[in-house]
């Protein structure tokens, strides 16, 4: 990667060592827990939301939100591929993309929502990862959107059938709040670049 | 360092392709990329049209819904009294004959279901959903 | 940096959080219900936790089959009641999954999917149960496999033709399966024929079709 001329620019020495009282150095590796907390939860949503397109996970969900622990696990010792075309034919009920390219979408989306997050896990190919998921989260939105506004009445898919039955206004707050957690840590990840913090491992 | 979330950004890309392309690979023999009409699963009014005398209609639908009004020359096959009226649909049957079954709208789930024991239990082949269901039909012919 | 953080996590909880007066002790019920039965019922049971009473706009069901019933259609603050589903089973088999869409006057969640699965106990399982041979082919004997549900025992089976035009024998397979072989004296006349199947020691009836059918017309 082409950091070099970073290398001209003065360093700024933010080490938690530089300064002289512990006060100050605590609540800066506060800050940097609580930024790393919400990576992983945002790469815990995106995990969790491949994973519900590429595998069977209605029942699980269902007991999970039973409280029944037991029928889960015994669920998840079931787990099986989802069946193909019931992602794609949720994209495709948007009535935006063409029926080819609905299913070319359904098979690559989980995926590329999977290696996002998990570069937001690991922190490889951090920045590329976050600026993947923020554009599909606009993405989605704006789809919901439209299709509210045309009046289709449609099972976004977002999260697997487990989302059919949101309303609009909570499919809109969580992809929003989603996308807002997306975006600050973008420029976070980015602005450290800038300046150069150790911890960055890009 | 725009080129570089970039450069990210596309690695990534082309990292998803490959088990995206693994499973689309998988599964090309259980969905059509062609049209949303899976080869072995959905027609939709004109495709049905199309086939012409082949067809059999079959109202997946409750009786009191088929005595009221059903697709002309359809055979009532419902899951109420399936044992009773499945005899009945394949006296009429014949190989080479299409079965498309129907029931009340897109969301209705007793034409998928009627196939599915079609297919499995009586195991014919060229037994499809109507899209859409009656109402599709009686958008379309009405 | 610390207060953009606090007003994520504030946001997250909210939004995620939404909460709904109306409570449901279980949104998904199963039953198993017997072999005989002609109905499965399920009690939805929920109680308003909220401060103003809430309205019932609409409750149904995703088939013809599930009826579903309130007890009333305004549910006062702190009340209690329940939602009755009942699952006209037919002839079904296997795992049915059948949905109660309720709406309500709420400010957030106005919609709740309630689920009712039912396992239905199926004594024989018949596959193919339908043959056929087409006018002029060879009257080869064709096989029906009989499987014996999991919850079920059954040491012998009896079939029966309704025409002479069909033979079936039925032969124990072991390991609570049978076969039944159907032959046709010919492949002459189009003709059909009913092959009654019945486990020994019980009331309980399954059907099985044989026919000689039309040869397609070339297309």
């Amino acid at each position: 990667m082409k950091e070099t001329s970073n290398v001209q620019r003065p360093m700024l020495n933010t080490e938690p060592a530089a300064y002289p009282t512990l006060g100050v150095g605590r609540s800066s590796n506060i800050v940097r827990f609580l930024w790393r907390t919400l990576g992983l939860v945002v790469a815990a949503i995106f995990i969790f939301a491949g994973l519900t397109k590429i595998l069977d996970l209605d029942h699980l969900i269902a007991d999970l939100q039973q409280l029944q622990f037991a029928n889960a696990l015994a669920d998840l010792r079931n787990v099986s591929l989802a069946k193909p075309g019931e992602f794609a034919r949720d994209i495709d009920n948007f009535k935006i993309l063409p029926w080819p390219v609905s299913v070319a979408l359904a098979f690559y989306v989980p995926w590329l929502e999977i290696f996002c997050a998990l570069g937001l896990v690991f922190r490889f190919l951090y920045r590329g990862a976050l600026s993947i998921l923020s554009a599909s989260i606009v993405v989605f939105t704006l789809a919901i959107i439209a299709a509210k506004v045309r009046g289709l009445d449609i099972t976004c898919g977002c999260f697997g059938h487990a989302s059919q039955h949101w309303s609009f206004p909570s499919h809109l707050a969580t992809n929003l709040t989603i996308l807002v957690a997306l975006v600050a840590l973008l420029f976070k990840a980015t602005s450290e670049i800038r300046r150069q913090i150790p911890f960055n491992s890009r | 360092m725009k080129s570089s979330i970039l450069r990210q950004a596309v690695i990534l890309a082309l990292f998803a392709l490959l088990p995206a392309a693994g499973e689309a690979i998988y599964f090309r023999d259980k969905i059509s990329w062609r049209s949303a009409i899976a080869p072995s699963e959905m027609v939709t009014v004109e495709q049905a049209r199309g086939l012409g005398d082949t067809v059999i209609w079959v109202d997946a639908r409750p009786d009191e819904e088929f005595a009221s009004d059903h697709v002309p020359g359809a055979i009532l096959l419902n899951e109420d009294r399936w044992n009773e009226l499945l005899p009945q649909f394949l006296a009429v049957w014949s190989p080479g004959k299409k079965v498309v079954v129907y029931c009340s709208s897109l969301s209705c789930n007793a034409s998928r279901e009627v196939v599915r024991r079609l297919r499995k239990e009586a195991q014919l082949s060229d037994v499809f959903v109507l899209e859409g269901g009656w109402e599709a039909w009686l958008k379309k012919n009405r | 940096m610390k207060t953009p953080i606090l007003a994520f996590t504030l946001s997250m909880i909210m939004c995620l959080g939404a909460r709904a007066q109306l409570k449901w002790e279980q949104t998904t019920i199963e039953l198993r219900p017997a072999p005989n039965d002609k109905q499965a019922i399920g009690h939805f049971k929920y109680e308003n936790t909220g401060k103003t009473p809430i309205h019932f706009k609409s409750v149904h069901a995703s088939c013809g089959c599930t009826t579903a019933q309130t007890q009333k259609e305004e549910v006062p603050p702190g009340d209690k009641g329940e939602i009755t589903a009942t699952f006209n089973i037919g002839d079904r088999t296997g795992s049915q999954v059948k949905t109660v869409t309720v709406e309500t006057d709420e400010a957030t969640n106005q919609k709740t999917v309630l689920t009712l699965k039912a396992e239905i106990p199926q004594q024989l399982e018949i596959t193919p149960n339908f043959v056929f041979w087409k006018q002029g082919d060879k009257p080869d004997t064709k096989t029906i496999n009989v499987k014996v549900g999991k919850d079920f025992t059954v040491k012998h089976i009896k079939v029966t033709s309704s025409t002479p035009d069909f033979e079936a024998k039925v032969e124990e397979a072991g390991k609570g399966e049978f076969k039944i072989d159907v032959k046709p004296q010919d492949t002459n006349k189009v003709v059909a024929s009913m092959l009654t199947i019945q486990p020994e020691d019980s009331q309980k009836v399954f059907y099985a079709t044989a026919r000689i059918t039309n040869a397609p017309q070339v297309q």
